[in-house]
């Protein structure tokens, strides 16, 4: 995060704490997608990640004045539904593999060539499909680094494990990943490049 | 992410794959109910019993009983 982004940040907390409504829409427009993206695929039902969802917001708004003033919003919110997450998983005494297979309705990226459309598509349904088989550790480990752009640390914080664990996790979800395409035929993914080495 | 990760063809797709849209309706329906909570403000803290409350309430109660048990 940039220090002008951080600056903001900061005073987004300051006013979440005075309960003010306009920073509140601010950090739900900045996250609200994010957040139920992530759920979305941790979860593989809509219907529960919508849940979720306004669960977590719930929170933040209880939770809202007792920030504290350096609280780093991302990782805070990521936190959130992620214990809710595995809160819904323990209430139900859900194996998390035992969710898998269950299929969301992703929308498709702005304005691909059809082209693009057909390569991108059939890799991204492989990945998505091999993705959602991953237990739920792993999957939840690749979707906030892969694709929330936390780093492996912060990824840490918010799983409640150290950094070192976190790498360590990475590389399994990595090569797992890799396993599962390779299971699926017409599939060219490398499997020799470690990520987190 | 450093450089290595991202060149990785299977992070990349990960890290590409598209989003799961939201449900505007209930995005509204969540982003309002949020704001009736600011607006209504935080709920009262609870307040405990300090333990010398407590530790009397059990006192005079268990007299109490004694006292029944004695008749």
């Amino acid at each position: 995060m940039t220090p002008v982004d951080r600056s903001r940040e900061l005073a987004l907390v300051a006013r979440l704490k005075q309960s003010d409504g306009d920073a509140f829409d601010q950090v739900y427009a900045e996250f609200n997608a994010r957040l139920f993206n992530f759920l979305a695929r941790l979860c593989r039902r809509r219907d529960v990640a919508e849940d979720l969802l306004e669960e977590t917001w719930l929170r933040v708004v209880a939770h809202a004045s007792k920030l504290r003033d350096d609280t780093r919003l991302a990782p805070w919110l990521f936190t959130i539904a992620r214990n809710l997450y595995t809160s819904y998983c323990r209430s139900r005494l859900l194996d998390y593999d035992l969710l898998a297979g269950v299929q969301v309705w992703p929308v498709q990226p702005q304005d691909p060539s059809p082209f693009e459309m057909a390569a991108a598509g059939e890799l991204q349904r492989r990945v998505e499909v091999a993705l959602a088989t991953l237990p739920a550790v792993y999957r939840e480990a690749m979707l906030l680094v892969a694709q929330e752009g936390f780093t492996p640390s912060e990824a840490a914080v918010i799983c409640r494990i150290t950094p070192v664990a976190m790498r360590q996790r990475l590389r399994r979800a990595r090569a797992l990943l890799a396993e599962r395409l390779e299971q699926q035929p017409d599939v060219a993914v490398p499997i020799t490049t470690e990520a987190f080495p | 992410m450093s450089s290595h990760e991202q060149d990785d063809v299977l992070w990349k797709a990960v890290s590409t794959l598209p989003t799961v849209a939201v449900s505007q309706a209930r995005s509204e329906q969540v982003r309002l109910h949020c704001h009736r909570v600011l607006e209504r403000g935080q709920p009262p803290e609870t307040r405990a019993a300090e333990p010398i409350t407590v530790g009397t309430i059990c006192a005079i109660y268990a007299w109490h009983i004694l006292r029944l048990v004695i008749r």
